[in-house]
This record gives structure tokens, C-alpha cells and sequence, in this order.
């Protein structure tokens, strides 16, 4: 479980989060949801400690992650696996190696082991042959599904995606949603999807947290979400549905 | 090729760690393979001698110094330097300083001793002789410039003498002139016998003067070419003249520097070779003013010959 | 804040960050047998391959040397083996070391500064944050290790290629023997000089891989952060090397 309490964070004395709160709970997903530059992505990082908030605290199992030390925090991270926005795959590596690089850095696994279970995590992405390409050689959704493989290979208790469908076709887009719908299923991991694509929350989350100028102004279930008279949310669902599959993260 | 990386590396450590080895010992003059031993000397004086420099016997390099150390105890001081294995230096062999610190380079000399005398063991002593160069001049001057001076009185005497003897009617001097009247007579008489030889021999001297004219018509560029470069090396020698001229005044304060005990002149100045010069002109210089003082008559009568003429 | 604080605080506040930089990056050597592979390949991109270059200019930098040193020294008084004991010192003290530098400034600064850049804009640094990945360490350990590692291997090779190139130059040039050239070089040889030279380009290596690792792994701003990150970081790895240099000198000469 994780839970945030009334985090402040500023850029410069520039407020990006402003008295956020938020309970994640075990196995469940999560969408938190904004505009650009709302501050969604600010906080996912809060999440794994890349940030340090400004003030307020953030538990993850009920250890305050900022409270600890660097080695104790780098324990908590290995619980996570992170899809970030462009994937951030290491170019230097070819794909096998990308996603068997988590496997060599942190277990004691044979070659062989290693060889079976980077297959495995590429056949979930549904890339079972890409092993000898570079990430540059690789299509921006494949390179998505690469990293996801990469993620999810020391099978992590919490998933983070970070704009997962961004940049991408609406195909692609729903693959990658169907994608995330399937592995938090199979993998009984804790989601959490940051986007502002609402055709991905629909499809693929529990509950939404709202995210509008740094503050966390609704949160609920999908349920209530259609239900809900906000202005400000209904705003931004609705000028989602003309937006779907049209890139326009900044 | 599983550790390419590793044996890359690993070749290019072991290979800069072979040039390091090898081009130190090279620069410091040891001998790359063969080892070398070393002795042990002192001086009263280390006249600017170093670490690195050179040993050498008979003026060949066989090794150089490793260390000098001030002796306060025993005020000198300790020269410890190496030289090439298998080189004999027999027991009684000993050392002095050779060049100057102001040229240059300072080198240790070994003279060697008797051969039939046992070899010396690793670390042994060998005495030193002293062989202040510079300063054997410098304490040589005054001592020079006594001598001038009494050359000096000596040549004003003889000339006095030279006037005495013009005076004399039956001096030498006189006679002699007398006898070159004579033969100046004889000239004349025949230069007018041969009168007529000599005007023949002169035509023949316009004759080859004009084919030499002609020959040099012909051959004008090439000899203008000649002309120019003989003008160029005039030029140069006059530029080295020059040149000659301001080492020579340096060279004065240099000298005087020197003799006030000022600074190194380190690199710059560098000539063994001008010493050894200098060395071998005081010898001369010496040896001629002995020779003078001991028989002044044959240097007098050259100068009564060039005052006769 | 003021814009005349800002001036004072700024630097102050950047070497804070550079320092902090190196103890978090050499906190983590106890993790060294992560960074082991990672080792060796930085050691074989910064100097392995630098090796042609660094040859390259050393042995051009001797030959010049030589070539002009001859040509300063007409007097007839001075013996030309003075020109091999200008020639061998200069380059085992100083050309050695400096032109090695700046070489690796331009050759492997720029490339540390642009790699690790890239990483940070692309979200690479923080991916291997959120794998649990001490990034610092992972990162700049290698890279500094393999600049301090090779810059005197490269050091080595360039007054042995340098003072190659200037001995080349002078016999087939015809300014001085190779038995002449020699000769000068040992008279004036001092042991320390080549140790002097080691002690600088461990130095160097440090200053040029620390600098380009603090620009790289700080960089913002996209495409544009990255190239700037780059000039900055073979620009700045050039500077601190020359105060460095004189600071050596001053320090150990």
C-alpha cells in the first residue's frame, strides 16, 4: 500500500504540488489523471523517491521513503518497475540485454536462467523475437513493450506507467492498454497509470486521482467518475473524447 | 572473445609499464639489460655536479650519478654513482670533476689506476684529485698580469738599448743598413740589364689579359655567379664577425659574473670545447712569455728587422 | 534572489553539487562488482581508442618541437644535443601530459558529458534509479576509474611516440643525430620528470572524467541541455586542466 500525505513540492519557490493526498491500495489501479503539466508525472516520481517532496511524506508499506536512507530506499525501488515515457531503454544494450540487465544487476541467475525468463517477459509483450535489436531500431510502441518487459522482469509488487500510450497510434495505443490490463491480472501487481489519455483509464483502471493546477481535486472509482457533476473534471474527460489518439503530450 | 576488453586493457598496461621501465633506465643511462654496481666518492667542492650526470673513463660514458649529498660532518662532498657491470676499475683509480656548471655540463672523470691493482667491490671509495678549472685561471691572472708587467719594463729597456745601438756607428744595426744600401744598388743594376726580357715578359701578360678578356665574355654568368657568391660569404663572415664580436663581449661578462660568483648560466652556454681553448692559449700565452723572459734577444731581433723596414 | 547573490552563490552552490557528485558516485565502490564489466568497456572506449589520436599528436607535438627548437638555436657556441635535452623534458613534463588532456577533453569529455546527457533527457538515469541502481555509481565510478586508469598508459605512449617523432624528425630532417639527441636528453634526465608527468595525468584524467560526468549526469533541457552539456564539459575539462597544470608545477617542481 501506498499513501502520500500532503506533499508540497516546488521548482524555484514555483509550487507544482500543492497538499496532495493519496491512498493506493494493495492490487488495485490506479490512473492519476491531468492535464500536461498538471503535475502527475511530479508526483509518480515522489512515488520512488526521484523527488524529494518539499514538504509532506510519502509511505510505501508503511516505511516514510524519504525518511530512510539511500541503500534502504534503493531496497524499496526494487519492489517497482517503472515504464517510463520514451521508454528510456539503454541504447548501448540490445533488447535481450535491456531486459535482462535488472535479472544480472540484482539476482545470482544462470545464463540459462536469464535466457528463459528474459523470453518469457518478451513473449508477454507479445515481442518474442526483437532479442538482437538495438532500441534504435525499434518502433516507439515496440520500444514501449520492450521497457515494459524490462519492468516487469524481477516480477515487481507495483507497476508504474508513466504516459504509457503517448506518442502512439490508437492501435497501438490499445494494445499497450490491453497490455496493462493483462499483466496486472496475471502478474497481481498494484498499477499505477499516469496519463491524460482517458480512453486508457476507461479501460484499464479501478479508480482515477484527478490531478488539476498542483491539486488533487477529485478522486473515486470509474463508476463515479461518470457520475460526478465536477465542471473541472467533467471538463476534462469530455475534451479528452475529441483528443483520443492524437499525441499531444508536451 | 569473452574478456576482448579485459585483454585489451591488460596489454596496454603491461606495454606502457615496459616503455616506462625501460625508457627510465634509458634516460638515466643505465644500462638496459646488463646491471651496474655502484661506487662511492667525494669532493671538497661539487662544482654544480648533479644527479643524472655523466661518468665517464677516458671519455668514454660508462654510467652516471645517482646521488650527491652535502657531508657536514666531514665537510665535503659524497658522490655516489654507477657504472656498467663488468667494467674493472682497479683499486688506487680515482676521480675529478670535469666540464663547468656554468656551460653546461658537470661530468665525473674516472682516471683509472694501475691495472695489475685488485678490482674495486660494489660500493667502494675512490679518492678524488682536484681539478678546479675555471678557478686555476682565475688565481693565474694576477700572477699573468705581474708578468706582462715586467715584460713590459723588460721591452721599454730594449728599446731604449735599440736607440743606443742606432746612435753607435759601429753597431750591428748600423752596418746592416749599410749592407742594404748595397744591395739595393745591385737591384737597380739589374733591373736595367734585364730591361728588355721584361718588356717581353709584359706582353705576354696583355695577351693572356685579353684572351681572359675573352674568356670572360664568354663565360660571364657563370663568373658573376662566382663574383656573387664570394660577395654573399663576405657578407657572412662579416655577420660572424659580428656575431664573434658580441660572444665576445658576453662572454667578458659572463666571465666576470663567474668570477663574482653569480648564477648558473645552465643551459644556455655549453662549450667544453671553448675551455679547453681557453686552457690551451693561457698554456701558450705562459709558455711565450717564459720563452720571452728567458731570451728576449730573439724576439728583439725581429723587431729590429721591422723597424729597419 | 539577487542577481549579485545569485553570481557569488551559484559556483559555490555547483561545486557543492560536483563534490556531493563524487562522494555519492565513490560511496558505492563497495558495489564495485556491479560496475566491473561496465569498467572495462570505459576503459577500452576512453583508452584503448584514444590510443591512435594521442599517437598522433604526440608525435607531431615532438617533431614540431624539435623542428623549431633547432631553428631557435643558430649560436655557434651551443652544441645542438641541447635541442634533445629541450625536447625530451618538454614532452615528459609538460607537452606528455597537456596535449594527452586536451585530446581526451575533446575526445572522451565530450563524449562522457553527450552520453550521460543523453541518459538523463531520455529518463535512462531514472530508469536505473527506479530498478533500485545507485546511478551515480554505476554511472561515473567507471568512467572516472578508467580516465585515472589509462590517462598515464596514454601518457606513456604519447612522450614514447613524442619523443619518437622529434628523434625521427632530427635525423632524417638533418638537424641533429640520433647519438647527439640522446645524449642531450640524458644530461639533463631527471627520474622525478617522468613521475612528475604520471602524477599529472592522473590528475588530468580525474579533473577531465569528474567535470564531464558532473555536466552529463546534471544536464537539462532536451537535445539542446545535451549539446551544451558537451561544449560545457570539453571546454571546462580544457581550463582545469591548464590550472591544474600550474598548480602541480607550483606544488611539486
Amino acid at each position: 500500500m501506498i499513501q502520500i500525505e500532503n506533499l508540497y513540492k516546488s521548482f524555484n519557490d514555483k509550487p507544482v504540488l500543492k497538499d496532495v493526498s493519496l491512498e493506493i491500495q494493495e492490487g488495485e489501479t490506479l490512473a492519476i489523471i491531468g492535464r500536461s503539466g498538471s503535475g502527475k508525472s511530479v508526483l509518480m516520481k515522489h512515488i520512488i523517491g526521484l523527488l524529494k517532496p518539499t514538504s509532506g511524506r510519502v509511505f510505501v508499506d508503511g516505511t516514510d521513503i524519504n525518511k530512510i536512507s539511500y541503500n534502504q530506499l534503493r531496497e524499496i525501488r526494487r519492489q517497482f518497475g517503472v515504464l517510463f515515457q520514451g521508454g528510456a531503454l539503454f541504447d548501448s544494450l540490445d533488447s535481450f540485454e535491456n531486459v535482462a540487465f535488472p535479472l544480472r544487476t540484482f539476482t545470482k541467475m544462470s545464463e540459462a536462467e536469464i535466457r528463459s525468463e528474459v523470453q518469457h517477459c518478451l513473449n508477454m509483450v507479445q515481442l518474442p523475437d526483437v532479442g538482437t535489436k538495438k532500441p534504435s531500431e525499434l518502433s516507439g510502441g515496440m520500444q514501449k513493450r520492450v521497457a515494459l518487459a524490462r519492468a516487469i522482469s524481477l516480477k515487481p509488487r507495483y507497476i508504474i506507467y508513466d504516459e504509457p500510450t503517448s506518442g502512439l497510434d490508437p492501435e497501438t495505443s490499445n494494445t499497450i492498454d490491453e497490455l496493462i490490463s493483462d499483466l496486472s491480472n496475471q502478474m497481481n501487481a498494484t498499477s499505477i497509470v499516469v496519463t491524460h489519455d482517458m480512453h486508457s483509464v476507461l479501460s484499464i483502471a479501478d479508480r482515477a486521482a484527478f490531478i488539476h493546477q498542483g491539486n488533487m481535486h477529485w478522486v473515486g472509482t470509474i463508476d463515479d467518475m461518470h457520475r460526478s457533476d465536477d465542471a473541472t473534471l467533467r471538463a476534462f474527460v469530455k475534451a479528452n473524447e475529441y483528443q483520443i489518439g492524437i499525441p499531444s503530450h508536451a | 572473445m569473452k574478456y576482448g576488453n579485459e585483454l585489451k586493457v591488460g596489454t596496454a598496461v603491461i606495454l606502457s609499464l615496459i616503455i616506462l621501465f625501460f625508457g627510465i633506465r634509458y634516460f638515466q643511462d643505465v644500462p638496459l639489460f646488463s646491471g651496474s654496481y655502484e661506487l662511492h666518492t667525494a669532493f671538497s667542492n661539487a662544482d654544480g655536479l648533479v644527479n643524472g650526470n655523466p661518468v665517464r673513463i677516458n671519455g668514454v660514458p660508462v654510467g652516471s650519478v645517482d646521488r650527491v649529498r652535502l657531508n657536514t660532518e666531514q665537510q665535503r662532498v659524497d658522490v655516489y654513482f654507477h657504472v656498467e657491470n663488468g667494467l674493472r676499475i682497479p683499486e688506487g683509480s680515482t676521480t675529478k670533476l670535469a666540464g663547468l656548471a656554468a656551460f653546461g655540463t658537470v661530468m665525473l672523470d674516472i682516471t683509472l689506476g694501475p691495472p695489475g691493482n685488485p678490482p674495486l667491490e660494489a660500493g667502494g671509495f675512490l679518492s678524488s684529485s682536484s681539478s678546479d678549472a675555471l678557478g686555476d685561471i682565475m688565481s693565474q691572472a694576477p700572477q699573468l698580469v705581474g708578468r706582462v708587467d715586467t715584460l713590459l719594463t723588460g721591452a721599454t729597456s730594449t728599446l731604449g738599448e735599440v736607440e743606443g745601438l742606432l746612435a753607435n756607428p759601429q753597431s750591428d744595426l748600423r752596418q746592416m743598413l749599410v749592407a742594404i744600401e748595397a744591395s739595393a744598388a745591385s737591384l737597380d743594376r739589374l733591373l736595367r740589364m734585364e730591361q728588355r726580357r721584361i718588356a717581353s715578359t709584359l706582353e705576354s701578360v696583355d695577351t693572356l689579359a685579353s684572351s681572359l678578356s675573352s674568356f670572360t665574355q664568354n663565360n660571364q654568368d657563370s663568373l658573376s655567379l662566382v663574383v656573387q657568391n664570394l660577395n654573399s660569404t663576405l657578407t657572412q663572415l662579416n655577420t660572424n664577425l659580428a656575431t664573434l664580436e658580441s660572444t665576445t663581449a658576453n662572454l667578458d661578462v659572463l666571465l666576470t659574473k663567474i668570477n663574482q660568483g653569480q648564477g648558473t648560466l645552465g643551459l644556455l652556454v655549453n662549450d667544453p670545447g671553448l675551455y679547453h681553448r681557453l686552457d690551451s692559449t693561457a698554456a701558450t700565452l705562459n709558455g711565450l712569455l717564459l720563452d720571452i723572459q728567458r731570451d728576449p734577444k730573439r724576439y728583439l731581433k725581429d723587431l729590429k728587422l721591422v723597424d729597419v723596414f | 534572489m539577487a542577481v549579485s547573490s545569485l553570481a557569488i552563490t551559484t559556483p559555490i552552490r555547483n561545486l557543492g553539487l560536483y563534490v556531493l557528485l563524487l562522494v555519492k558516485a565513490f560511496g558505492s565502490l563497495g558495489e564495485f562488482s556491479l560496475y566491473r564489466k561496465n569498467l572495462f568497456t570505459q576503459m577500452v572506449r576512453t583508452g584503448i581508442d584514444s590510443i591512435p589520436i594521442v599517437a598522433l599528436a604526440a608525435g607531431f607535438s615532438g617533431a614540431v618541437t624539435t623542428v623549431q627548437t633547432a631553428y631557435q638555436l643558430v649560436t655557434p657556441f651551443i652544441p645542438k644535443s641541447i635541442i634533445g635535452s629541450i625536447v625530451a623534458p618538454s614532452l615528459i613534463l609538460e607537452l606528455g601530459a597537456v596535449v594527452t588532456g586536451f585530446i581526451l577533453a575533446g575526445r572522451v569529455g565530450a563524449r562522457i558529458a553527450a552520453e550521460l546527457g543523453t541518459m538523463r533527457v531520455t529518463e535512462q538515469i531514472d530508469a536505473l534509479e527506479a530498478m533500485g541502481l545507485n546511478s551515480v555509481g554505476y554511472l561515473i565510478v567507471p568512467r572516472v576509474l578508467a580516465g585515472v586508469i589509462m590517462f598515464p598508459i596514454l601518457y606513456v605512449f604519447a612522450c614514447f611516440v613524442g619523443i619518437g617523432g622529434g628523434i625521427l624528425v632530427a635525423q632524417i630532417g638533418g638537424y641533429l643525430s640520433i647519438g647527439e639527441f640522446v645524449k642531450g636528453a640524458r644530461e639533463f634526465f631527471q627520474p622525478f620528470d617522468p613521475i612528475f608527468g604520471i602524477i599529472k595525468s592522473v590528475v588530468f584524467g580525474f579533473a577531465i572524467t569528474t567535470i564531464s560526468c558532473y555536466k552529463g549526469y546534471f544536464t537539462g533541457g532536451g537535445a539542446e541541455g545535451v549539446g551544451k552539456a558537451t561544449t560545457e564539459a570539453a571546454v571546462m575539462s580544457c581550463v582545469y586542466i591548464l590550472l591544474a597544470d600550474l598548480l602541480l608545477a607550483v606544488l611539486l617542481l
